[in-house]
């Protein structure tokens, strides 16, 4: 079964929480938070509330990460980090999808129409090791073994290829 | 249930499972290993399976893996309490059994090797840190087990794993990706990596052959 995961980072946590609104669509979730006092247990706990608590929690840093995990259909799960989470050295936020879909396609088009992203990356299995220098279109690893494919923004546009992984 | 491994080791991965009691369980499974002096049984020490598990050192890799476990997943455990600023105290007991029952248990799987023993023992002691992409293999794992439990209860999952990969011979060493000495630990049609750094980095369910890094297990020489 295949295990596609979809990434997507910003500077801001707005383009963020939009893309996991986009991805989620109208599917039934359950939503968990990291508080960040117990980010390095990851000690997710149950989370109630409408979506602009979720922000809220993230932006007054009272959260370091959402969990929301997808009752049914091919979408198994989706993780929002803040910036430096856990001091894993990735300074922006960051979206993490799963799907189960080998057809990536419609998911990557309506992330990549979110206003304000950096980049959309689709990778097999496991996502890419990222840090600052590797999102320039110049330095960004396209010969990874786990990329399906990347848009990265660049000078105002898209810079989007496809890498060595298939779906 | 899509894992086939949850009904095998249901009884260590259930949520919330104290790391403490699966190091006694584990422990007590596989009584010294120093002849009569021991216990009645000879074979005991390689869990009754002597042909596949042998120490012809007399080193019990277990022990020497288990105690090495022990000293780097608590010791790392309380340096990692120090450079962040928690009570030193916090975490490293648990932090110790983890690292013994991976040490133990891998340096018992390996066989006679202390030093892989050690390695592997540093492994998933090492590989305790969270971090982002811990996050996600324990969101798979969740997805894949309809369940709940935190970072302790996948990590009690993934030494299981690991060790019934290596009693069935199924873990291959080599270059993934970009990763050198990574090894594949197989169980089922399910797949864990982990890096030389000792890190988990991925752990996949259900994967089919030509996938991915099922793909790569086979071209190092998995079957």
């Amino acid at each position: 079964m295949p295990q596609v995961l979809l990434e997507a980072g910003s500077s801001d946590l707005r383009p963020i929480v939009q893309a996991a609104q986009v991805v989620l669509g109208k599917e039934s979730f359950r939503a968990e938070r990291l508080p960040s006092e117990r980010t390095h247990e990851l000690d997710y706990e149950p989370a109630a509330g409408a979506w602009v608590d979720f922000e809220d929690d993230l932006s007054s840093a009272r959260a370091s990460s959402l969990r929301f995990m997808v009752e049914s259909g091919s979408l198994r799960w989706l993780l929002i980090y803040a910036p430096n989470f856990d001091s894993q050295g990735v300074p922006w936020w960051s979206l993490v999808v799963e799907t189960r879909a080998r057809d990536y396609a419609e998911l990557f088009r309506s992330m990549r129409e979110v206003p304000g992203l950096r980049y959309v990356i689709v990778s097999n299995e496991d996502t890419l090791d990222l840090h600052e220098a590797a999102l320039d279109p110049e330095t960004f690893p396209w010969d990874d073994d786990r990329l399906i494919r990347a848009a990265l923004v660049a000078g105002g546009s898209w810079v989007d290829r496809h890498g060595p992984a298939v779906a | 249930m899509p894992l086939g491994i949850h009904a095998r080791t249901g009884a260590l991965a259930r949520r919330g499972e104290p790391a403490g009691r699966y190091f006694n369980l584990v422990v007590k499974s596989h009584p010294d290993p120093i002849g009569y002096a021991g216990g009645d049984n000879l074979y005991a020490y390689a869990g009754n399976d002597p042909a596949t598990y042998t120490d012809p050192f007399g080193l019990c890799p277990m022990c020497i893996g288990a105690a090495a476990g022990a000293i780097l997943g608590g010791g790392g455990h309380a340096i990692y309490n120090y450079l962040t600023g928690a009570p030193l105290g916090e975490g490293v007991l648990a932090s110790a059994a983890i690292g013994a029952v991976a040490g133990g248990t891998l340096g018992f799987g390996y066989g006679a090797l202390a030093a892989r023993g050690t390695a592997a023992a540093a492994q998933l002691s090492l590989s305790a840190p969270a971090g982002a992409k811990l996050g996600q293999m324990i969101a798979r794992w969740h997805s894949d087990l309809g369940g709940q439990g935190g970072r302790d209860a996948f990590m009690n999952f993934a030494t299981n794993f690991v060790q019934q990969a290596q009693r069935a011979g199924q873990a291959v060493t080599g270059a993934v990706g970009r990763m050198q000495n990574a090894q594949i630990f197989r169980v089922d049609n399910n797949y864990l990596l982990v890096d030389a750094a000792g890190k988990l980095r991925s752990f996949v369910t259900n994967a089919r052959a030509g996938e991915g890094i099922v793909k790569v297990y086979e071209a190092l020489g998995g079957r």
